[in-house]
């Protein structure tokens, strides 16, 4: 898997836990549950440190369709993307499938990520 | 809608009742292997629990530690048990080694919302007086599953 989409993938689940972190609801359930997270401002440091590692033009393009979604970023089972679950047609499949660069849902524009 | 119950979503082969690791880190990497994804979704998925160790650890005390977060590398909830005989140092809240290691880790998005239920019934269950005792004479992980059936958690 390309470098920067691993960053990507990791970023993108940095961003799901602060937002969880930031309901208060559901910070306070956690609390309940028994988890202390009293480092939270941590989350913001480890989103810098993933963000430092990307690619410039990546970074701009999650971030352009983190306006439109919550998740940017969505898997590809069997041909199908998890973020519209659209069918890619076969030849673009097959391609992306062999390539090392950033590859787009040709229906919703997210990034994919094929899985199988 | 049924309640839902722990023992659907655990199976024999997400359960290792002696864990190997010595380190915080490498009990991480062996429950993330009890999910057996492939290399590259393993390492993306140990970074993403490191993170989240790094605000504040799972360990709640009384043995227990309950890593968990939210990743895309997987696309339904899963869980993994583990048990280390001699006792892992994980930054527990009441700073004992944690020896019971409950695994959890949901998609970015979940129709079914089972990842904060099921992380409340494991961290309700782990709070019994008695579990720390059960969990010791488990003997194979068919007793794990049994228990789980047994206490209809």
């Amino acid at each position: 898997m390309e470098r920067q989409l691993e960053r990507l993938i990791l970023l993108q689940d940095l961003c799901a836990l602060k937002r969880d972190l930031a309901s208060q609801e559901t910070f306070e359930q956690f609390e309940e549950m028994g988890f202390e997270i009293d480092r939270a401002e941590r989350i913001e440091q480890a989103i810098n440190e993933v963000v430092k590692e990307l690619d410039e033009e990546a970074y701009e393009m999650f971030n352009w369709l983190a306006e439109k979604y919550t998740r940017p970023i969505a898997a590809v089972h069997r041909g199908v993307c998890y973020g519209c679950f659209i069918t890619l047609p076969t030849s673009y499949y097959d391609r992306i499938r062999e390539s090392d660069e950033l590859a787009t849902c040709e229906h919703c524009g997210r990034i994919i990520y094929v899985v199988d | 809608m049924s309640a839902l119950t722990l023992a659907e979503f655990f199976t024999e082969d997400a359960i290792k009742l002696v864990l190997e690791g010595k380190s915080k880190d490498d009990v991480l990497r062996e429950l993330v292997g009890l999910l057996r994804l492939d290399r590259r979704s393993e390492e993306i998925l140990y970074k993403m629990l490191r993170k989240r160790e790094n605000l504040g650890s799972t360990g709640i005390g009384k043995g227990v530690a309950i890593p968990h977060c939210r990743s895309l590398m997987v696309n339904r909830l899963r869980v993994a048990f583990g048990r280390s005989p001699s006792g892992i140092e994980f930054d527990a809240i009441d700073s004992k080694l944690c020896k019971y290691f409950f695994l959890i880790v949901a998609p970015p998005l979940e129709i079914s919302n089972q990842y904060l239920p099921v992380l409340g019934k494991v961290a309700q269950l782990c709070k019994r007086d008695e579990m720390v005792k059960r969990f010791d004479e488990l003997a194979s992980a068919q007793d794990f599953l049994a228990l789980l059936q047994e206490l209809n958690a």
